[in-house]
Formats: structure tokens, C-alpha cells, sequence
């Protein structure tokens, strides 16, 4: 009896948690599912070129053929080579913001806002903004020419093209991701610190010594979400290098997205697709797990 | 030295680093909002870098030429497009926490760790495939194409189930006693007491609607129904010499989220140091 009445409750809490999460599933399906489901059937088909409507399975063929080719290897290697320079400036520039800005001193509140003003920049602003400013012309070599320093390429150049598309981006996130070292500071009991201080720590070993490991977890935080935001940068690229020059700045988002528009080979984008989502989902898994460890 | 004089010496040093690494976001915003500003012909015969930073003239030709090529109508899309994310990304989400956090068993807890895990991953990864599904269901090209995607985010439903865990059991079952169903609970409950977190969740959903380029530029085809960062990148070329309409459209981008941003950045922090997005 009572065995039955508790299978009645679980049916109903069942019920309950399906109406309550019915939309959000709902929209997960359609917009992540289907075309997850989508990409991963269409990465293992080929189409006929002068007939769109039949298609036949391939197999692997796709990838086979991705992971053959020089270009596709240098696509990862320029999409690796991105995170890793945008990464460390993040990570040690947001760092750097949320102490100086959990300071005493005068105007705090100000500049903390000056420095999380640029995440308010949409993307494409950024990519307007810094285009006109590191243009050949532009401010920027200006003002190198002014001071006496020979004019830069930036963008329009293959050697500094990806690091100038990483500065802006860096540029343009630092501030956000220190909000959440200023709330993950701002958490540290005073009187761990002041404890430190009685012991006569120096700022530096203070530093060292007592914050950074009490900061591990948001910085880990930091980190991975921002790795998974740098992945799909795409405006600041498409808009100002279109990949080159001499595809020095062709990301794996950047060149999924052209393989499928401007060459028109679905399966080979969606293959792309498969591989950059692999990617991506091994990240989040690490932010999820971050995530789950704070609670 | 004297200890007194060496805080002091070491409060200015700090002050002055805190105007430094300030300038460096600063000044850039500042030429921004001078240069969309500047009368056109002073910007191709000054040649001096430091004049650039100066207002010197006062012209509004970059907006009024914006306007005339429709900008306001792609920034009202946009701002409907983003409003509708705040409000339908709310209701879902707020709704799937609630069931969270209402229903314990292991089902729940797989369901929170795919809907959150999911929504984590930005939907432009997916941009590509999703083109395929909309335009099948006859979706692309219109508002709803915009928002339905974003209505999904992961650090939104996380806040909100956070929010929702740190609400006293004892209420939700004295509120139980009185005979309040799960909806009566959710409404006069729980929402109320989650003020904070919905507005940083509105953010997120806001900023993530607002910022989006890709997707509305793969999905709406027709010019007229092109979103503000979209319009402004169809008329814009690095190399071109007329920067004032970028600029001026430019600026309306920035300032719209900007003024959302300085009311509630500070509730941000705050929010985000009592939920787990540590």
C-alpha cells in the first residue's frame, strides 16, 4: 500500500518537474539538439554535386578528409594558437584589475567602471572601433609615428594579424571576467588576511601566499568560460581579416562558418562543426565541474 | 620614512596605478565618443594624434546619416529582439529552476546537468546547422528567429537555481500547509524573494541577445529586418575613410547596454558573490 502511494508520488513529482522544465527542454531540443543531431548525420554524408536532393552515407570520409588536409590542420593550429594568447592576458589582466580595484583608493568605484565599460562594447563595436584606430593610417601609427616608432601592420599584417584580433578580444573581456574576481576577493575573510598581516607578511607574499590559493577556483572559473567565449569569436575576424591575411587568422568558427556559405559544402562544415563542438564540449564539461564544486 | 609617510607614499603610487590601468580603457572609449561627434572635414585635415582626443567641433552628421540609411529601424529590431530574450529567457528559465530546485530525485538532477551544460555552450557554435532547422520549419527571417535561440542560457538557469536553493524550506512548506500549489508558490514565493538574481539572469539574457552578430547575420536574409550590429557591419570597411556613421551607430550600440550595465553592475557583483558563478 504505502509502496504505492509512494510510486503515485514519484510519478507526480515526475510530472511536476516536466511541466516546470517543459519549456526549457523544449527550446533545448530545437536549438541545440536538432541541430547537434543535424551536424553529426550530415558529417558522415556526401551529396551528390549535380544532384542536391541525393545524398549517400560516407562514413568517416568527411573527417578522413579533414584531418588530411594541411589546411584544416593549420585551422586548428591558428585556433589553439588564439586561445593561448588570449588566455593569459585574461586571466592575468582581470587578476591584475580585481586587486588593484579592491584597493583603498580614491575613485575606486570609478575606475572599476571605466575598466568593465568595454565588455558593454558589442562585438561588432569593438571590431569598428579597433579597425578604424589600428588601421595603417590610423591613430594608433600615428601616434607610434609621432613618438618616433616605425608604423605597424596589425591586422592587415600575416605576421600580427591574429595577435592584434587577440588584444582586441582581450581588451574587450578583461573587465567582465574581473567582476568575478572582485566578487571571488571580496569572499575572502578579513581576518584570514589580517592574520597574515599580524605574522608580518609582506604584500607580495600576502599575495602569494594567502589570496591566490583562495582564489583558485574562480580563477579556474575564469579560465574555462573564457576559453569556451574565445572559441566562437567570429565578427572581429570576418569583418577585418576575413580569415587572412594569407589565412593567418582563419579560426575554426571562422572557417566552419565560410565552408559553409562561401563554399557551399555542408557536410564538409558540418564535419568542422562536429570537431569544434568536441572541442567546446570537453570545456564546458570542465566549467560545469566548476560550477557544481562552488555549490 | 616614517610608517605614516610610507602608506601615504604607497596610497599615491596606488592611486596613480589605479588611474593608469583605468586610462587604458578609458581613452580608447573616449576617442570613440569624440570622433562620432567630429565635424567630417576636421577629421581629414587634423594630423595632430593628441587633437583626435580634443572635442574641437560639434557635428551630428553621422548620426543624421545613419538615420537616413534606416539605422533606427534595424536598433528597434534589436531592442525588440532583446527585450523579448529578456522576458521569454526569464520565464523559461525561472520556470526550469523552479523545477529544480521543487523536485529532488535523480531525473532532475540529470535534466539541470544537460539543460545547464548545454546552454553553456554558445548556440553560434551550432549557427551553421541551426540555418538548416529553421529555415526548414519556416522559421528564418523574422523576430521569433532571433530570439528563440537565446532564450536558452545556461549561467541563467544556474542563477536562478541558486537563488531558488538559498529560499528558506520552512516558507515553501508553511505556504504548502496553507494549500499553495507549485505554481502559487513559484509566483508569490520564490520570485519575490529572487529579486536580484532575475535582474543579473536579465542581464545575461540581454547582453547575450544584444552582442549577437553571427546568428542574426546567417538567419535574416532580408535587409530590412537586419539587426543594428548587422546594419552597421554591412556599411562598414576597415580601410574606408568615412568613419562618422560607424562611429555615431557605434555609439547608440554601446550606449544602450551601457546604461543597463551601470545600474546593475554593481548588483552583479554582489549576485554573483552569493550564487556559484565563482
Amino acid at each position: 500500500m504505502s509502496g504505492r502511494t509512494h510510486q503515485i508520488r514519484r510519478g507526480a513529482r515526475t510530472g511536476v518537474l516536466l511541466a516546470f522544465t517543459g519549456p526549457a527542454l523544449a527550446v533545448l531540443i530545437l536549438t541545440r539538439l536538432a541541430p547537434e543531431g543535424l551536424s553529426l548525420f550530415a558529417s558522415f554524408e556526401k551529396v551528390d554535386p549535380f544532384d542536391g536532393d541525393s545524398w549517400s552515407f560516407v562514413g568517416w570520409a568527411n573527417f578522413r578528409q579533414l584531418f588530411t588536409s594541411a589546411a584544416f590542420w593549420h585551422v586548428l593550429g591558428v585556433t589553439v594558437w588564439f586561445v593561448v594568447l588570449v588566455s593569459p592576458v585574461i586571466v592575468v589582466g582581470s587578476l591584475y584589475l580585481a586587486w588593484l580595484y579592491t584597493r583603498t583608493m580614491p575613485m575606486r568605484g570609478l575606475w572599476r567602471t571605466v575598466a568593465f565599460l568595454p565588455s558593454a562594447i558589442p562585438s561588432l563595436g569593438l571590431t569598428v572601433m579597433w579597425g578604424v584606430a589600428l588601421k595603417p593610417t590610423g591613430v594608433v601609427n600615428k601616434t607610434l609615428e609621432a613618438i618616433g616608432l616605425p608604423a605597424q601592420g596589425f591586422y592587415s599584417s600575416a605576421a600580427q594579424a591574429l595577435p592584434t584580433i587577440a588584444l582586441i578580444t582581450a581588451w574587450g573581456g578583461v573587465g567582465y571576467w574581473m567582476v568575478f574576481l572582485i566578487a571571488g576577493l571580496l569572499d575572502i575573510p578579513r581576518e584570514i588576511l589580517d592574520a597574515a598581516r599580524v605574522d608580518g607578511a609582506t604584500p607580495w607574499r600576502e599575495f602569494r601566499s594567502v589570496v591566490l590559493p583562495l582564489l583558485r577556483r574562480p580563477l579556474l572559473f575564469v579560465l574555462v568560460a573564457n576559453t569556451v567565449w574565445v572559441f566562437q569569436i567570429y565578427a572581429p575576424i570576418q569583418v577585418l581579416t576575413n580569415g587572412g591575411p594569407s589565412e593567418a587568422t582563419s579560426t575554426l568558427m571562422f572557417d566552419t562558418v565560410r565552408t559553409a556559405t562561401v563554399y557551399s559544402n555542408q557536410q564538409q562544415a558540418m564535419a568542422q562543426m562536429v570537431v569544434l563542438l568536441v572541442l567546446l564540449g570537453t570545456t564546458v564539461a570542465v566549467q560545469f565541474a566548476l560550477l557544481g564544486e562552488r555549490e | 620614512m616614517t610608517a605614516g609617510a610610507q602608506t601615504r607614499v604607497r596610497r599615491l603610487g596606488l592611486t596613480a596605478l589605479g588611474a593608469l590601468s583605468g586610462f587604458v580603457f578609458l581613452i580608447p572609449i573616449w576617442w570613440l565618443v569624440v570622433a562620432a561627434f567630429r565635424d567630417p572635414t576636421e577629421a581629414l585635415s587634423s594630423t595632430s594624434v593628441l587633437g583626435t582626443l580634443i572635442p574641437r567641433s560639434f557635428s551630428l552628421d553621422g548620426f543624421r546619416s545613419a538615420i537616413e540609411d534606416g539605422y533606427l529601424r534595424a536598433v528597434g529590431i534589436s531592442l525588440a529582439a532583446a527585450v523579448s530574450t529578456v522576458v521569454g529567457g526569464l520565464v523559461v528559465s525561472s520556470l526550469a529552476a523552479y523545477g529544480f530546485v521543487a523536485v529532488r530525485t535523480r531525473l532532475s538532477k540529470v535534466l539541470f546537468a544537460v539543460v545547464v551544460g548545454s546552454f553553456l555552450l554558445p548556440f553560434e557554435t551550432l549557427a551553421v546547422p541551426l540555418v538548416s532547422v529553421f529555415s526548414d520549419l519556416g522559421l528564418a527571417n523574422g523576430l521569433p528567429a532571433l530570439i528563440l535561440p537565446a532564450l536558452g542560457n545556461g549561467l541563467a538557469v544556474f542563477n536562478l537555481r541558486q537563488a531558488f536553493l538559498s529560499v528558506p524550506l520552512e516558507l515553501a512548506e508553511a505556504q504548502y500547509m496553507d494549500g499553495a500549489g507549485h505554481l502559487r508558490r513559484f509566483w508569490h514565493l520564490y520570485l519575490p524573494l529572487c529579486r536580484p538574481a532575475l535582474i543579473g539572469s536579465g542581464m545575461i539574457l540581454f547582453v547575450s541577445q544584444w552582442d549577437s552578430y553571427l546568428w542574426p547575420l546567417l538567419i535574416i536574409s532580408d535587409n530590412d529586418n537586419a539587426t543594428a550590429s548587422v546594419a552597421i557591419a554591412s556599411n562598414f570597411g576597415p580601410l574606408s575613410s568615412n568613419t562618422q556613421q560607424a562611429f555615431a551607430e557605434v555609439l547608440v550600440l554601446v550606449v544602450i547596454p551601457a546604461i543597463l550595465l551601470l545600474f546593475t553592475q554593481r548588483r552583479l557583483i554582489a549576485s554573483s558573490a552569493t550564487s556559484g558563478i565563482r
